[in-house]
């Protein structure tokens, strides 16, 4: 996430810089060369061979600039190596579904697996995010290279957590993978990012990071 | 221009020539076109052509010999801000469009006000302060630390 | 009702009146497509449930139906179907289109769509899938009425009209110029319509298969994208895109080419380097067919597939940039002139910056991942057509209309106009920006209460441009009813040294070089009776 607020940022200057000169050249115009002060137009100012060479480099110079940064933070996304733990996140209409099969229950043979339902207006206590919170949320440790697997079981959803910089469609009949590394102890929302049905808007995504040896027992109680 | 064109514009020449030479001698008399500027516009097409002809026979003189009211009429007609040079913001435009552009927004305005209030549901209770500074200790307490601040409770900027 | 009025404007083949019905019946979709808008936003002015009693169905319904009304039934056939069925065989001096009859029919083919697609909202429960239609919401599981059938098939009439249009006007182009006309000769304005037609008649053909597979899907078992039966939803999403992006060139083209009209007649300049700005055109063109993919960055493409659509989507903003320094190029030192069509030009080419700078950023397929589906998309696009597009179409109409009607607009009302759009929608769609980079995903019916500042200044904005819309209704109702007549002397802006006098005889110093502009108005039915021959163009 902070590659990409990053990368805005560097972005927003050089739009910042084509906006600015646009609208500098625009007032310019429009003050100096309006019918009150000028009255002769410059007809024959047609063609400028040099003036368009120029301004068909100036952008792409500044698309290079813009691109080498971009490039080398999409591949950094993209680097998957040795995660510590899958977690898998099923998209239903209109819940998600959270299994982290790495755990085994030996006792019940069981792995963890559960819903994740919003928590509506009227069960909603005080102090709760409306609109956000959920009733059982995403338990996992900071600090650990963490891989997200996202599917649905009907429609397209998406997965998404902004504070985490993942956005990842859940498509049907398909495994999209993303990963993650938490860097600190927190709770991180997120909302469904595509149109499933009526219940798009209520389908929260809520992620609370705490310390490993937390973590560790609190999957010893499931 | 064509061949034709030639032939009937030497042929009128021929014919105006006499009555040019009258027209070009004696200077216009002031009654009519004195006031141009405020009279032209509203004039018929018959008088307009008239007084047309006979300053372009006057003209044909140095430019001495015309009285100051024929120099005058002479640029109003040709430069003028009538017809073709007619502003394009009229007296008080600004101010009328200003006003009409000033009373559609507080119509908006109104709109605004009737709906949200009278004709759209409340907001829901997590909207209320308490609730606000609830959740502002929740946050805190699971160490979030979102970048604008934690909600808008204490919020000074525009859109509190 | 006589057999003249059936034959006027039932079975016309006059090309000017086929463009008043397709300007009419594009205000008419306009007005159905902004209420529907404004039912969204008056729903999201606050968080909760404000007045559509929790019904989100309907939501998602206005959703896309307000989508598909406003780009294939308000600005497709405004820009396309009036203003380039009206002036391109005029500017290539032309006595009408090729085919005069597919003319006709590309126009009511497009009553049955709207008549289609209202329907849908109407019987059963309506498609709430959005514009884009992605399969398994669209299926028959999930939309099991019939309202997402009834949206495909309003969807092939609307195809059949642009594509014969299309054919249409690449013939009309190719063929019908007057003799000493070469295809570098054109104006810009017919550039803009030809190059459109190119667009159209290769894209549209891959919506219909989308979409008619996604029927055959629905209705006849088949398993084009359904994976349990061996197919994937990926073809859609690919089929649709590949369309979709060509699309949204084809609504902006035209208007690139209205408003260098306008720019070099209000400054009483040429287009600075007219060839190179038909040949960005052309690269704009060109370039839409490649890179669709960009829609599609967070469905778990290949990292390469990603890099490959993030260069190619950022190349295409070297031709976007060389036309607006061409603008800019052409209104610098000339003498400008601040009439109601050329305020809406010069606002055009500010806000239209300003879009597609947001959609350079955009095209990064890392940053994308934060603004995917968020409002930042929705402003984007709004700003380029709301703001570019629709600005477009006003710039053409105040431009155009005191000839097409022979009667003259009030100024004042129309400038009032200009200021409550331009106001209201920057207050619609700027507070847009910044809800989606906070994260409030598109398409929802409510929100989390941290998003209603914004949204709260957003609806306002939308009141105001609702409110425009009827400004502009006044205006038109007042040209029609108590406008004063054209003469040459309105259409004339003549040079410093030209005399008043002079200029009325001679139409000398008249606003371009366009024919326009020079022929009595309002324009005849049949101007000219054989092709023009002999284009004399001068710069006054």
């Amino acid at each position: 996430m902070e590659g990409i607020i990053e990368l805005h940022d560097n972005i927003m200057f050089y739009i910042l810089l084509i906006v600015v000169l646009v609208c500098w050249m625009i007032s310019s115009a429009v003050v100096n060369f309006n019918e009150y002060n000028n009255h002769f137009s410059m007809k024959y100012l047609n063609h400028g061979m040099v003036l368009e060479i120029v301004w068909t480099i100036f952008p792409c110079l500044i698309l290079l600039m813009i691109a080498s940064p971009s490039f080398i933070l999409l591949y950094l996304n993209d680097e998957v190596v040795l995660p510590a733990m899958t977690v898998k996140a099923i998209g239903y209409q209109w819940y998600w579904s959270y299994e982290l099969s790495d755990f085994l229950n030996t006792t019940t043979n069981q792995t963890i697996e559960f819903d994740s339902y919003l928590l509506n207006d009227e069960m909603l206590e005080l102090g709760q995010m409306r609109w956000l919170d959920v009733d059982t949320w995403l338990y996992v440790p900071t600090n650990t290279h963490i891989r997200f697997i996202i599917t649905s079981m009907d429609v397209i959803h998406d997965f998404a957590v902004p504070s985490l910089g993942i956005k990842i469609d859940a498509n049907p009949g398909r495994l999209n993978m993303t990963s993650v590394i938490i860097n600190r102890n927190g709770v991180f929302y997120g909302m469904c990012s595509e149109l499933c049905g009526v219940g798009h808007s209520m389908m929260p995504i809520k992620i609370e990071s705490v310390n490993v040896e937390d973590f560790l027992s609190n999957i010893m109680e499931y | 221009m064509l061949r034709s064109q030639r032939l009937i514009n030497t042929s009128v020449r021929r014919l105006q020539s006499t009555s040019l030479k009258q027209y070009a001698q004696v200077p216009i008399t002031v009654g009519s076109i004195k006031d141009i500027s405020t009279r032209w516009e509203r004039m018929p097409t018959a008088e307009q052509s008239l007084i047309l002809t006979k300053l372009k026979a006057r003209q044909t003189q140095p430019w001495t010999e015309l009285t100051p009211l024929e120099q005058k009429a002479a640029y109003y007609i040709s430069y003028g801000s009538w017809g073709p040079r007619k502003p394009e913001y009229a007296e008080g435009d600004v101010g009328k469009v200003a006003l009409g552009f000033l009373g559609m927004f507080s119509l908006a305005i109104g709109i605004f006000y009737t709906f949200t209030t009278y004709v759209a549901n409340p907001k829901p209770a997590s909207n209320s302060i308490e609730w606000q500074v609830a959740a502002d200790e929740y946050l805190k307490s699971k160490n979030a630390n979102p970048w604008g601040g934690y909600s808008q409770v204490n919020q000074t900027g525009l859109t509190k | 009702m006589n057999n003249n009025f059936l034959k006027q404007w039932i079975l016309s083949t006059n090309h000017k009146d086929i463009a008043v019905l397709y300007f009419i019946y594009a205000t008419f979709a306009a007005m159905v497509g902004t209420s529907m808008s404004m039912i969204m936003r008056l729903e999201l002015v606050h968080s909760g449930d404000t007045f559509l009693h929790n019904n989100f169905h309907l939501f998602n319904t206005m959703i896309s139906a307000h989508a598909i009304v406003m780009i294939f039934l308000a600005v497709m056939p405004a820009l396309i179907g009036a203003f380039g069925n009206y002036f391109m065989p005029i500017a290539i001096g032309a006595q009408d289109m090729s085919f005069p009859r597919l003319n006709n029919i590309s126009f009511w083919m497009l009553v049955p769509g709207l008549i289609l697609i209202s329907s849908s909202m109407i019987i059963e429960s309506g498609a709430g899938t959005g514009w884009t239609v992605y399969y398994p919401l669209s299926g028959i599981l999930a939309h099991s009425s019939i309202s997402v059938d009834l949206v495909i098939f309003g969807l092939h009439c609307t195809t059949i009209s642009s594509l014969l249009g299309a054919i249409n006007f690449i013939v009309t182009a190719h063929n019908f110029k007057g003799d000493s006309m070469s295809m570098m000769d054109m104006p810009l304005f017919a550039w803009s319509i030809y190059i459109t037609a190119w667009l159209l008649l290769l894209s549209l053909p891959i919506l219909t298969v989308g979409i008619t597979l996604l029927l055959m899907d629905r209705n006849f078992n088949t398993s084009f994208y359904d994976v349990a039966g061996g197919g994937d939803q990926m073809l859609y999403q690919h089929l649709f895109w590949f369309f979709g992006r060509p699309e949204v060139y084809i609504m902006i083209v035209p208007a690139f080419g209205i408003v260098s009209m306008v720019l070099a007649a209000y400054s009483k300049k040429n287009v600075f380097g007219s060839v190179s700005m038909v040949y960005a055109m052309g690269s704009i063109g060109m370039l839409g067919f490649i890179v669709w993919a960009h829609h599609m960055y967070t469905t778990g493409l290949d990292t390469d597939t990603r890099s490959y659509f993030t260069s190619a989507t950022m190349i295409i903003a070297v031709p976007t940039g060389i036309k607006i320094f061409s603008w800019l190029a052409t209104i610098i030192g000339g003498s400008i002139r601040f009439s109601v069509s050329m305020l809406f030009a010069l606002a055009f080419l500010v806000l239209f910056t300003l879009g597609g700078v947001t959609g350079v950023m955009l095209s990064n397929a890392s940053v994308d991942v934060a603004f995917h589906d968020t409002y930042y998309v929705v402003a984007h696009f709004h700003y380029v057509l709301s703001l570019g597009a629709v600005f477009g179409i006003f710039t053409g109409y105040y431009y155009w209309s005191p000839i097409v009607t022979g009667l003259n607009f009030n100024k004042n009302l129309a400038r009032i106009h200009f200021f409550l759009i331009f106001v209201g929608t920057n207050m619609t769609f700027m507070p847009m920006h910044y809800l989606g980079m906070n994260g409030m995903p598109r398409r929802i019916s409510d929100y989390p209460d941290s998003y209603n500042a914004w949204n709260e200044i957003s609806t306002f904005g939308a009141i105001l441009s609702s409110l425009s819309m009827l400004q502009f209704a006044v205006v038109v109702e007042n040209q029609l009813s108590n406008g004063e007549r054209v003469t040459n002397d309105t259409l004339i802006n003549p040079a410093y040294t030209f005399g008043n006098t002079i200029a009325s005889e001679t139409l000398e110093g008249h606003s371009n070089n366009a024919i326009e502009f020079n022929s009595p108005a309002p324009l005849a039915a049949h101007m000219f009776n054989t092709p023009v021959s002999k284009f004399v163009t001068y710069v006054n």
